[in-house]
């Protein structure tokens, strides 16, 4: 195989797995979070930092994993309280708040100039990144259509509609939603942990809103609320879509902000007509 | 410059901020309450008027005639394009989370429309040089008249409060099947209010981009909609004192001079007021009690 696809396959791999972290949340509670992509950020820039101050790759992977959830469930934390749009703007905002934190932080983070990730900093060389990031990738939608089977994932759904009865069941319904954020948060550190491993710098912009937002809506178009989980359909969708956006950046005499708007206005279309069907199948 | 005039200077920039971002958090609150979603489509409608003011820029060298018929067709436009686009949403939702569904449609078409105008225009910020040919005067009239804009929008709404159609539009956004089965016709109401604030949004745009140029990834609509939640949803005097709130913290970020600042204590802020009144700041007693986890 070519080194190009290989490359673009490596790129796309990770925005598989970010589309794989909206599952837990969206797809089982319907609620719609804007920062899985800085939670991506906090895993990516963890490992790198740590591996750089010394840490064993292994542990500085697994250091920056657990602070990925932590980031998720202090945004949960923080959006608890709220319902509805208002707390998909709290995720927005949180979101916004460790981006620009990651910029502010030059010193340590680079900056908008970015962090540079010296070749074999997290010694993945030796077992071959594409092998590596197929298996995380299988291992991961593996894990979630096991997870989707258990007791816990039908409490999870129950949520959308009958949080009311949930509660007077005596479950609680902040901790199904901390797990929630927390399977969503070490997903999402998975898909920076990845991202990290690809790319020669780590910038912010690689982890922004609309990242989060154009993952979100490849979600939903690829049948990701769906239950039990079309995880294949989901994570392969993703993966084509990233894939045919490298493949149009590097063969295409185009701009990139016109490659990004025919994206996004064929995105925006067929989200249209997936959610126009959802609607029609409903009433 | 003595402290005072520099303090007095800081507060006139703090209140054009803050009128830029209630312009758009306004009419956005009206549509939230009416529509039930939060429409990111007045973001779009918002990009449309500042490039409409781009393009009467460019047909005429009159500045007075080009400014009058950027503002109107932007009007016109942002008006009709908005009524549009919610006719689209309606046609859309997610059985269990419509609002969330309808968030996402208009919060991606956004996205679109921001690229498409990127990848026409540029990335870079247009109208900025033909405002300077224009002189310091007409700039200081575009800035002061999004600041008596919203002045007059608030007094509008103020007045409308108690009149037939006011009363008709706050039963058909409070609880639309009654106001229904009552003969008022929400939908045409919904259209209504979707056309006034696309207009608004559009004039808003256009003024802004003859003050500082049309920006095609500013954070002002995004700090418009933490300005409304900050001050609560569903009020339009709340949004407009959510948004003087952000605003005096934004100027504040100036001050501690670092990069990418403002970003960070503006959400640090949202963050802040929503961790302590998760109704924001001013809450109208009508429809909150849905945005809350009891």
């Amino acid at each position: 195989m070519q080194n190009w696809i290989i490359d673009s396959i490596i790129i796309a791999i990770p925005s598989g797995m970010l589309a794989l972290s909206y599952y837990p949340i969206t797809g089982l509670t319907r609620t719609v979070p804007l920062c899985n992509a800085a939670w991506a950020a906090v895993a990516a820039y963890g490992a790198v930092l740590l591996a750089k101050l010394g840490v064993v790759p292994p542990f500085a992977i697994a250091i920056s994993l657990v602070a990925s959830m932590g980031a998720a469930l202090l945004t949960y934390l923080v959006a608890f309280r709220a319902k509805g749009f208002v707390q998909v703007m709290v995720t927005a905002a949180s979101g916004s708040l460790i981006i620009g934190s990651i910029s502010v932080m030059d010193k340590v983070t680079g900056g908008e100039q970015g962090l540079l990730v010296s070749p074999g900093l997290l010694k993945l060389e030796r077992f071959g990144t594409l092998a590596v990031f197929i298996t995380l990738l299988t291992l991961s939608s593996l894990a979630i259509v096991a997870c989707s089977h258990t007791v816990l994932a039908a409490r999870l759904v129950a949520l959308r509609r009958l949080e009311v009865l949930i509660s007077l069941a005596g479950f609680s319904t902040r901790y199904l939603r901390a797990i929630s954020f927390g399977a969503s948060g070490l997903l999402a550190g998975i898909s920076g942990v990845l991202v990290a491993l690809s790319s020669p710098a780590l910038t912010p912009m690689l982890f922004n809103l609309q990242i989060s937002i154009s993952v979100l809506a490849v979600f939903i178009l690829s049948g990701g609320l769906s239950f039990p989980p079309r995880i294949i359909r989901l994570a392969s969708i993703q993966i084509l879509v990233s894939f045919i956006l490298q493949i149009l950046q590097r063969s295409i005499a185009l701009s990139p902000s016109v490659i990004f708007s025919i994206y996004y206005a064929l995105l925006a279309g067929l989200l249209f007509v997936s959610l126009y069907r959802r609607e029609r199948e409903s009433a | 410059m003595n402290s005072l005039d520099l303090w007095l200077a800081r507060s006139v920039l703090v209140i054009q901020y803050a009128a830029a971002l209630a312009a758009l958090a306004i009419p956005l609150s009206l549509s939230l309450r009416v529509n039930k979603f939060l429409n990111f489509h007045l973001a779009s409608t918002y990009i449309a008027g500042g490039y409409l003011a781009y393009v009467g820029s460019k047909l005429s060298t009159d500045v007075a005639l080009a400014f009058s018929f950027s503002v109107l067709a932007a009007s016109i436009v942002g008006g009709s394009l908005s009524v549009l686009l919610l006719m689209l949403n309606e046609n859309i939702g997610i059985e269990t989370a419509p609002a969330d569904a309808h968030l996402v449609f208009s919060l991606f078409l956004f996205l679109a429309v921001q690229a498409l105008a990127v990848a026409v225009f540029g990335p870079r910020t247009l109208l900025a040089a033909t405002a300077e040919q224009a002189g310091a005067e007409t700039l200081g009239v575009a800035r002061w008249a999004v600041v008596s804009f919203v002045i007059l929008g608030l007094g509008c709404l103020k007045l409308l409060r108690n009149t037939l159609f006011g009363l008709r539009w706050v039963a058909a956004a409070d609880n639309p099947s009654l106001a229904a089965d009552q003969g008022i016709p929400v939908t045409r109401l919904r259209r209504q209010t979707a056309m006034a604030a696309g207009a608004a949004t559009a004039f808003a745009g256009c003024l802004q981009a003859w003050d500082t140029g049309v920006q095609p990834y500013s954070n002002l609509f995004l700090n418009a909609v933490f300005g409304l939640l900050a001050g609560g949803a569903f009020s339009p005097l709340g949004a407009a004192a959510g948004c003087l709130i952000l605003a005096t913290v934004r100027q504040t970020s100036f001050g501690l001079n670092v990069y990418r600042g403002e970003e960070v204590l503006i959400a640090l802020c949202l963050i802040c007021i929503l961790v302590v009144r998760p109704r924001g700041l001013f809450p109208t007693k009508s429809r909150t009690g849905d945005l809350i986890s009891e």
